[in-house]
């Protein structure tokens, strides 16, 4: 196995030590993870790197640019396309970076007439193949082709006769496919069998007729497919939303982060003008790597559809428009006139911490603690409690699930609430045999699993022993439970975590200083925050309708009894969905896109979206929305700039401020008593046992306002539901 | 002394000599097959129109005069939706039809276009595309002439 | 087009105009399509499944691998399904799939990647007739033609009675017996037209001629006897050692 970047080599070196062997071998990979570091010179310069590392790595740690077109440091190493070679001092031939492993004392030399002469040779041979459709292509301005063959090839021209004409392969709504084009590096293939797990994707015939597709025309079904766009390194695979829109030099690229799910992936948004164009995946180690589910990648066509761009006020049954302080002195008088306990907020999935903090800050100055998150059950305290923060976060965190040999999930569907962290799961699984066992619905994972149960009570099975698989987590040296959402909102929640919580405590090495292996998966960008924040219900709120409730975004409302006929509500947010439907008050915020705001991930990272574009019409930033009712109401925050309202979530909690990349976990020592205090839940006797979990997720597609707008997404429901 | 009847007798020469004035606009002057004057939007012989929407026009365009959008077509192919060409920007450098691969924007031989309001010099595609049919004799044998030279 | 033609003769293009005339793509040289097209006799539909024989068979196949690797074992089980279907259909195909437990793409890959595996189904004599280099110096072109004209049939066709298919084949590694035609598993050489049709011949008329060498000679040995090795072979245990 090659090595990966230097911090997650850190990490493994802080973990491991010692080489993972032994016990069943699903691969054949048993050699240990950490090798001794030697030295080699590449263009004379010294290089030290890991044993079992390949020239072009110790090139690139060098700073030696070495090009390619089938090589990729996150795939499996194919060495078809034969532009890496380079030259080994005392070898008779040139020998392919990418496959050949470094060995102590080599000298490599990357550029010679020998080389130059290779190079073009190989870049005539791709072109001679290759169709004439730069100027109709969707990959020009962004292509390794053209640059590759601009620095390295040559600049003519001899070939004559016919080109191959490849069929063009019709793989799902998200792709489009050129065949034409393909050069036949193998890249999709090699991703869609390693890393996504979709293994219907390979190659048919050999040598010149060699096709990439399905043979059988199926669709690319798996949820991560768009990431073969961007390894396609010509115009082969596009994006079919994308297709012909623009250029890549007349975009501005924004760096983001994407709050369709809670793992908070590393977006860079491509605009022109006030529009975004599209979304693209940047690397980050840590959390995403270099990839991003397909949602947050096409739903952004989304953003133009049903938005919310004047500030609405309802008459009679239609929504009037109104100026600002028309609708914040409406809002202010209903809100002065309210008791405390009547009144009511809830924080919506993708509502940013700097707004979650600046309503709680006003509602708690009119004195009311009703503050919810949109979730089923948001009434009452959460079922994690949230005092502890080690109960409700990702605490093994996305880096650390690739290092686990044994894995339980309760009640939780990584593949489509946190795709992201199932492949990291399937990164473990394939290189460090990992055990995973399910209690919950059986669907694909994209890796094997033992199936302890479907409903909650298998839980017991754990608890007592009986089952196989207990055995496997108390031997397990690193050893890993997830919770899904799903457990919080079974009607006897409170029991079944105070069993998983002893289950928790019984395995030994779960917790220990360097490892926490309890994980809660939280689905929404803006909960974590929220717990953060203490966003939540204290002992006195009640369940029963509000005379007043402040919708923050919020659009799921399943189950939520605080609304009804009689209710103001007042929704702020971006998109005309079921919040806005129910509203008597509009205030048109800012999308993701459009505003600079921070998001919690599911691990508790702090991130920061940047705005790219502007908000349409009259919409404004969340948190300024709310400074400025506060002061129509009388209760003025004592922020006026952003850089006051951070050091404010700052005293709130330093968590969420912590740019730095760098994560505060949480001690072995406090992540044991927060399994103490939730083991001790006992929760309402009357309440029935569930008979099986919900998940939260019924349509992968449509999760979230943006989503339910968007046309693509709206296509790819009908052809894979 | 002389001088004012040296200068004299070149007047009396210029009296007789044949002005070079030509009376436009009656009478114009030659141009070039490299003249390059009023944008134009080509099509093939069959009524397909050129322009793939490569934007190869918009980026090499120094004065940033023409603006493109598109999407794909029903049948598929790669149109554009909008090509405006902003006449009051422009500065006629011949880059963009240079640029182009297909030879669909081209300076065609017409400068006599002028209007009464501003507005009416932002072209947008359609009366680009008026115009490539207006003047596509004239346009295809200035090109056919430098093709060579090309 | 034919502005072009005029302007490569006229007096302006003496710096070199490379015409080129319109070419479209050549058709595929490959006898099959690399992509499933569904039809009525060959769809995911129809299923396939190992007759018991053929069940024991695969098992003994499976042994010789090993247990946790059984996809080690997809090339002989593809020929050996192949063998009772008459063709690799795509329900053979997902059927060893299962059978080993491999997604069905990588059936594909092994199936697409080797020609020996007809996707599409043969008649009931395949007459592969090798047209390499020696072959083909010996007048395998001839053979091609004849048996063309015979069965009224192209190369890579089958005829309407469904009993030939005539596909060219890569060297059949008889080139001492140059040319060479297989029919099915049978090696018939040292052909000439005339017995190419025979054979076909004979073959339509239900009778299996001998394989081997089709001429007067005994397998690859000169034709007027055997000018070396024309003592009797020894046996086993010459010149082995008396304690072995």
């Amino acid at each position: 196995m090659l090595s990966r970047f230097s911090k997650v080599a850190a990490l493994n070196k802080r973990l491991l030590g010692k080489p993972l062997n032994g016990g069943f071998a699903k691969s054949f990979s048993t050699s240990p993870l950490f090798k001794k570091e030697i030295e080699l010179f590449v263009d004379g310069k010294s290089v030290h790197i890991e044993e079992g590392s390949a020239i072009i790595q110790a090139a690139e740690k060098v700073g030696v640019d070495i090009p390619r077109f089938c090589y990729h440091e996150r795939l499996g190493v194919a060495g078809n396309c034969r532009m890496c070679l380079v030259e080994i001092e005392k070898s008779p031939k040139l020998a392919a970076s990418c496959a050949m492993p470094v060995s102590p004392g080599m000298r490599v030399i990357t550029t010679s007439e020998r080389i130059k002469s290779s190079r073009e040779a190989v870049m005539e041979f791709l072109l001679s193949s290759h169709p004439l459709d730069c100027p109709i292509c969707d990959q020009a301005g962004e292509c390794d082709l053209q640059e590759q063959s601009m620095r390295y090839g040559g600049d003519r021209s001899r070939y004559l006769e016919p080109k191959r004409a490849v069929e063009d392969k019709n793989i799902g709504p998200f792709v489009k496919t050129v065949m034409n084009r393909c050069i036949q590096c193998t890249r999709c293939v090699r991703f869609a069998n390693e890393v996504a797990g979709a293994p219907e994707f390979g190659t048919t015939g050999r040598g010149n007729d060699l096709q990439i597709g399905t043979y059988i025309s199926s669709a690319l079904r798996t949820e991560m497919s768009g990431n073969i766009i961007d390894l396609c390194p010509v115009g082969a695979l596009t994006s079919k939303p994308y297709a012909f829109k623009a250029r890549p030099w007349e975009l501005k690229k924004t760096e983001s982060i994407d709050v369709m799910d809670a793992i908070g992936s590393n977006i860079r948004v491509d605009s022109r003008g006030n529009e975004v164009m599209r979304i693209l995946p940047i690397t980050n180690d840590e959390v995403n790597e270099e990839w991003i589910n397909d949602k947050t990648r096409f739903s952004y066509d989304g953003l133009k559809n049903q938005r919310l761009v004047n500030p609405l006020i309802k008459v009679n049954d239609r929504f009037v428009a109104a100026t600002w302080s028309e609708a914040l002195q409406l809002i202010a008088t209903k809100f002065q006139n309210t008791s405390p306990n009547g009144i009511s907020a809830i924080a919506g999935n993708m509502a940013d911490s700097e707004s979650l903090v600046a309503l709680k800050d006003l509602f708690n100055a009119a004195g009311c603690e009703n503050l919810k998150v949109d979730s089923t059950n948001n009434s009452s305290a959460p079922a994690f409690d949230i005092d502890i923060r080690s109960n409700y976060l990702l605490n093994t965190t996305l880096v650390g699930t690739e290092h686990a040999d044994a894995l339980l999930i309760i009640g939780s569907d990584p593949r489509h609430e946190a795709s992201i962290l199932n492949i990291r799961i399937r990164k473990a699984y394939l290189y460090n045999n990992l055990n995973v066992g399910l209690i919950g619905n059986p669907s694909d994972l994209t890796y094997k699993y033992s199936h302890i149960g479907t409903d909650p009570s298998a839980i017991d099975s754990l608890l007592n022993g009986s089952h196989p698989f207990s055995k496997v987590l108390a031997e397990a040296k690193r050893p890993m439970i997830l919770v899904g959402s799903a457990v919080s909102e079974l009607s006897n929640a409170d029991q079944t975590i105070s069993k998983i919580s002893k289950l928790a405590l019984n395995i030994p090495n779960l917790i220990t200083e360097e490892w926490n292996g309890f994980n809660v998966l939280q689905n929404y960008a803006s909960r974590t925050a929220a717990y953060d924040i203490g966003f939540t219900p204290n002992v006195n709120s009640n369940a029963a309708a509000s005379e007043f409730v402040y919708l923050l975004g919020a659009d799921e409302l399943e189950g939520d009894s605080s609304i009804n006929s009689d209710t103001f509500v007042v929704y702020q947010g971006h998109h005309g969905d079921k919040g806005a439907h129910l509203a008597n008050v509009i205030l048109p915020g800012a999308a993701f896109t459009e505003k600079a705001s921070t998001f919690v991930n599911a691990e508790g990272r702090s991130q920061v979206t940047r705005a790219a574009i502007n908000p349409p019409g009259s919409s404004r930033e969340d948190w300024q929305i709310i400074r400025a009712l506060s002061e129509f109401i009388g209760m003025t925050l004592p922020y006026n700039n952003i850089s006051e309202l951070r050091s404010r979530m700052n005293d709130v909690s330093p968590t969420l401020n912590s740019y730095d990349d760098s994560l505060t976990s949480v001690s072995a020592e406090f992540a044991k008593l927060g399994l103490k205090n939730l083991s001790s839940k006992t929760g309402d006797s009357k309440s029935k046992p569930a008979s099986e979990f919900v998940y939260p997720i019924k349509n992968f597609y449509m999760t979230d306002p943006i989503s339910r707008s968007s046309s693509t997404m709206a296509k790819a429901t009908a052809d894979f539901a | 002394m002389t001088e004012i009847l040296r200068g004299g007798w070149i007047v009396l020469q210029a009296f007789f000599t044949e002005p070079f004035t030509i009376f436009y606009p009656w009478e114009k002057g030659p141009l070039s097959a490299r003249f390059r004057g009023e944008h134009a939007l080509r099509r093939y012989p069959s009524g397909e129109e050129r322009c793939i929407s490569c934007k190869l026009c918009e980026a090499i365009c120094p004065a940033q005069a023409i603006t493109i959008e598109s999407e794909p077509r029903e049948d598929g192919s790669r149109r554009t939706v909008r090509y405006d060409i902003d006449m009051t920007k422009c500065i006629f450098c011949g880059l963009c039809q240079e640029a182009c691969p297909v030879d669909a924007i081209v300076e065609g031989p017409n400068f006599e276009y002028s209007t009464e309001t501003r507005e009416e010099l932002i072209y947008n595609k359609e009366k680009l595309l008026e115009n490539g049919d207006k003047w596509e004799v004239e346009i295809s044998r200035n090109i056919r002439a430098e093709q060579s030279y090309r | 087009m034919l502005s072009f033609a005029k302007l490569a003769t006229s007096r302006f293009s003496r710096n070199a105009l490379v015409t080129r005339t319109f070419t479209k793509s050549s058709v595929s040289n490959s006898d099959h399509l690399f992509v499933h097209r569904d039809t009525e006799y060959n769809n995911p539909n129809i299923k396939f499944e190992f007759t018991p024989k053929n069940i024991t068979e695969a098992e003994k196949i499976l042994k010789k691998y090993p247990a946790h690797y059984k996809k080690a074992a997809l090339i002989p089980l593809l020929h050996l399904a192949q063998k009772q279907n008459g063709f690799t259909s795509i329900g053979v195909m997902n059927y060893i799939a299962k059978f080993l437990e491999i997604p069905p793409m990588r059936v594909y890959e092994v199936a697409t990647f080797y020609t020996m595996f007809n996707r599409e189904p043969v008649g009931k004599y395949l007459l592969q007739v090798c047209g390499t280099t020696i072959c083909q110096i010996c007048g395998s072109d001839q053979i091609f033609e004849a048996l063309e004209n015979r069965l009224g049939i192209k190369i890579g066709q089958t005829t309407p009675d469904n009993l030939f298919t005539l596909v060219e084949v890569e060297c059949a590694c008889a080139c001492v017996n140059a040319p060479v035609m297989a029919i099915n598993d049978d090696y018939y050489e040292d052909l000439t037209p005339e017995i190419a049709v025979k054979l076909v011949d004979s073959l339509k008329s239900g009778v299996v001629p001998a394989p081997g060498p089709q001429q007067s000679r005994k397998t690859c040995q000169p034709a007027s006897g055997l000018t070396s090795l024309t003592s009797e072979p020894p046996g086993p245990g010459f010149m082995v050692r008396s304690d072995l």
